[in-house]
């Protein structure tokens, strides 16, 4: 039997405009949870954060409703995740475990508290040894992470067998199949190609042993990325996995985890993420899009993050935690990578860091450590400016 | 025998972004020598505006004791007399109503701590930048007389009162004498300062050309004496006053003593020309004609095509117009009115002109101007006005920035 798991991932920053995720809903969201209740006898995977679960328990109930129900069906597993998706590789050890338990209270809250996930996603895959073995000691079983990685440091790539690492059991995603979704592979000119696609390559992959395949994605992928991958496309992807004649089961990575045939063996799993690049692991760069050598705007706003998170301590105060626990997200640092660089997002999340900063002071009336905050802000400003007319400049 | 009365005025002031090793110089080199000679030199007879701003950063370095109780021994002898002006040194006429008498008020308030009550008598606007529109305001506030520079009158053809006095409004509008107050620190020819007996020697020609009882008021930064010139306090000031024994026609007056017993008349000032000002063109001390002429009556605090001053504007006017809308009297904005307090003082501006241009204290004064914002969204949660500051914040730190790659400073600063 060839196993397939279709891992959704689905979020949105703290600081998403309203405007822009009613637009997401219509096209995206709720069209994928209104096929998780029609295909309920079909297994699929749904890492959602609660970043986003708190904008729809604002705006979007009906898709949360929609979600609830494929889970308590069976349809939906759901993964624990890091609640407003931080790189949780690179944030001290107690704000991961903190992240972890915000969305796990947070998804309790929507689903219920028999809602106890045993595997992580965490955001962009991104793992390392220390995060690995602080999953394990919080008690969760198994976690995903991306193959790329593997392949690159040239270990082999489990297709029968489960990597165990550091206390954990790790899931590998295929990046070579995930990302074929990611761009819209030009030659699956509808869902039945993919579905081919598929059963051929696990055939050829895998042979006439067992085998299985994770193929995760952005959920907006599905419509909103790309809009031929809508709905029908995936009714065509997901149809032929209910004829026991090819030998294909769409499953849950729990099931996977707990099936004997695919047994668990120590292996390495190197530092990185989904979005890896091979000219930044020459570097040793493992996180490049979000904390790169050399990259001086990246690097100014992880130490005004510290610098804010060391203020937020010392006040104590609930509401500015919270805050915090915001400002944590990724989306802030990916921006100000070379490769996607976008000043306007980079501000978005520096600027919730000042506010929370100032707001600390009011309270700390540490003024040097304002100061130090204003620099930092003032040079990620001036860089990003800089760099953005530099740009506009080479058109 | 027609007597020339020196009015001497000096203003006292540093930002509130100054820092301690700055200060501590400053005071050791002026402030401290200075208030001492006002104290030990009761014939010196002067004018001080000694601002809030200041006495806060003495009070905060603890620099305090060697100036105030000096200052207030000479306040208390009565040749010392002081002036009020903005707490912060903020741009008066490009400021609200409101504003304005926030700074006037806090200024009387700290000297009122210090120095005893201290009645309104004069107000000097911070770097004397006038506007018709201030004088029904520093009426209301009970001022007796303020000061303006002389320098445009000239070309718009408006004579300088040297035996009367112009009020308008029921307020005594008196004029700095640009020539004579820059002359005191301009080097002589040949080198070095003037002592305070050359000077003497060069006013008493002006008295006998006057040929009758006249008056000139001269203005300078306190600093001059001690931090900018070293040892002026004693090679000028006190010089002077012993220098006036031999000089029956000079005398030191403080401004106020100036308008005492009717020595000189008071007139409306002449009619001028068709000018866009009802009564004296807007003015700074550092406007000059071409300035005026070119439309630009502030030039180092609001300059045409000045694009670092025109974001500096925009920011500090978004502030102002979100906040005029709220009472900051209420208590949950008491931090916030500290904030607004001293958000606007003008060395910002200042230092984002052409002629003093140094990007440290133009970031510095956005920044402050920033917490203040930031401080308004907090309390408020007018998300909105913080996202358009956010915007201005990086367009300012942009332009700073393109000029700083061309000219990291000005050479004069």
């Amino acid at each position: 039997m060839k196993y397939v798991n279709f891992l959704f991932h689905i979020y949105q920053p703290p600081t998403q405009d309203p405007r822009v995720l009613d637009r997401i809903v219509e096209e995206c969201y709720g069209p994928l949870s209104e096929l998780f209740l029609e295909l309920a006898d079909l297994r699929f995977t749904l890492n959602i954060a609660y970043s986003l679960v708190e904008q729809l328990q604002d705006r979007h109930p009906e898709v949360l409703d929609r979600l609830h129900k494929a889970w308590a069906a069976g349809t939906l597993e759901l993964t624990a995740t890091a609640a407003y998706h931080p790189i949780l590789p690179l944030i001290p050890p107690e704000e991961a475990r903190r992240q972890l338990q915000i969305n796990l209270e947070g998804l309790q809250g929507w689903l219920g508290a028999g809602f106890a996930p045993q595997g992580v996603f965490p955001p962009e895959m991104a793992i390392d040894g220390g995060l690995a073995g602080l999953l394990a000691e919080a008690g969760y079983r198994w976690a995903v992470a991306d193959d790329g990685i593997l392949a690159y440091f040239e270990r082999p790539i489990p297709r029968d067998w489960v990597c165990s690492f550091a206390g954990i059991a790790v899931f590998l995603r295929s990046n070579f199949w995930s990302n074929r979704f990611a761009r819209a592979d030009a030659t699956w000119v509808d869902g039945t190609c993919v579905f081919r696609d598929l059963r051929d390559g696990l055939a050829a992959w895998t042979g006439d042993r067992d085998g299985y395949l994770i193929v995760s994605v952005d959920g907006e992928t599905f419509r909103q990325h790309h809009k031929r991958l809508g709905a029908p496309f995936l009714r065509q992807i997901f149809a032929p996995f209910r004829d026991p004649a090819h030998g294909m089961r769409l499953t849950h990575i729990g099931e996977l985890h707990a099936n004997p045939a695919f047994a668990q063996r120590p292996g390495f799993i190197p530092p990185g993420s989904w979005s890896f690049d091979p000219m930044d692991m020459e570097r040793g760069d493992h996180f490049a899009w979000w904390k790169a050598q050399g990259n001086t705007i990246q690097a100014d706003l992880w130490a005004l993050l510290d610098l804010v998170r060391n203020q937020v301590e010392r006040t104590g105060g609930p509401d500015l935690r919270g805050q915090m626990d915001r400002a944590c997200y990724s989306d802030t640092f990916w921006y100000a990578s070379v490769s996607m660089f976008n000043p306007g997002q980079v501000y978005k999340g520096a600027s919730l860091m000042m506010e929370i900063l100032q707001a600390a002071l009011a309270l700390t009336c540490d003024t040097r450590s304002l100061e130090r905050g204003e620099r930092l802000l003032r040079s990620v400003v001036t860089a990003c400016e800089a760099a953005r007319h530099r740009r506009r400049r080479r058109g | 025998m027609p007597r020339l009365h020196i009015a001497l005025v000096l203003e006292l002031y540093q930002p509130p972004t100054q820092g301690r090793e700055t200060l501590e110089r400053v005071t050791s080199e002026c402030y401290a020598p200075l208030a001492k000679l006002l104290a030990g030199e009761p014939r010196l007879r002067i004018t001080i505006s000694f601002t809030r701003s200041l006495i806060e950063g003495l009070e905060t370095w603890g620099l305090d004791d060697a100036v105030i109780p000096a200052i207030a021994q000479a306040v208390g002898q009565g040749n010392v007399e002081l002036a009020h002006s903005g707490a912060y040194h903020s741009v008066f006429p490009l400021l609200s109503d409101r504003e304005v008498r926030r700074q006037v008020g806090l200024d009387l308030e700290a000297k009122g701590r210090l120095f005893g009550p201290t009645p309104p008598r004069g107000i000097l606007p911070p770097e004397l930048c006038y506007s018709d529109r201030l004088l029904p305001l520093f009426r209301d506030l009970e001022f007796h007389w303020t000061l303006v520079d002389d320098k445009l009158l000239g070309r718009l053809g408006i004579p300088v009162p040297t035996c009367e006095v112009y009020r308008v409004q029921e307020l005594a509008i008196l004029f700095r004498s640009d020539l004579w107050s820059d002359r005191v620190r301009q080097p002589r020819e040949g080198g070095g300062y003037r002592t305070g007996r050359d000077f003497a020697a060069e006013l008493v020609q002006e008295a006998r050309r006057l040929g009758q009882d006249g008056y000139k008021v001269l203005m300078l930064p306190g600093e001059t004496f001690g931090h900018h010139i070293p040892w002026f306090q004693e090679t000028f000031l006190r010089d002077l006053v012993y220098a006036l024994d031999d000089y029956p026609e000079l005398c030191l007056s403080t401004v106020s003593e100036l308008l005492e017993g009717g020595c000189f008349p008071e007139t409306p000032p002449p009619p001028h020309g068709p000018t866009d000002f009802e009564f004296l063109p807007p003015s700074s001390l550092a406007t000059r004609v071409e300035d005026w002429d070119r439309g630009d009556p502030y030039p180092h605090f609001s300059s045409r095509g000045n694009p670092i001053h025109k974001r500096l504007w925009r920011l500090t006017k978004l502030i102002l117009r979100v906040t005029d809308r709220l009472d900051l009297s209420v208590p949950k904005f008491e931090r916030l009115r500290d904030l607004l307090d001293s958000a606007f003082y003008s060395g910002q501006y200042f230092h984002a002109s052409l002629w003093y241009w140094d990007p440290g204290p133009v970031l510095e004064g956005i920044d402050r101007q920033m917490r203040a914002l930031y401080e308004y969204a907090r309390v408020t949660g007018d998300r909105g006005a913080l996202r358009v500051g956010q915007r201005v914040y990086a367009s300012l730190l942009w332009e700073v920035e393109q000029r700083r790659q061309v000219e990291p400073r000005t050479r004069a600063t």
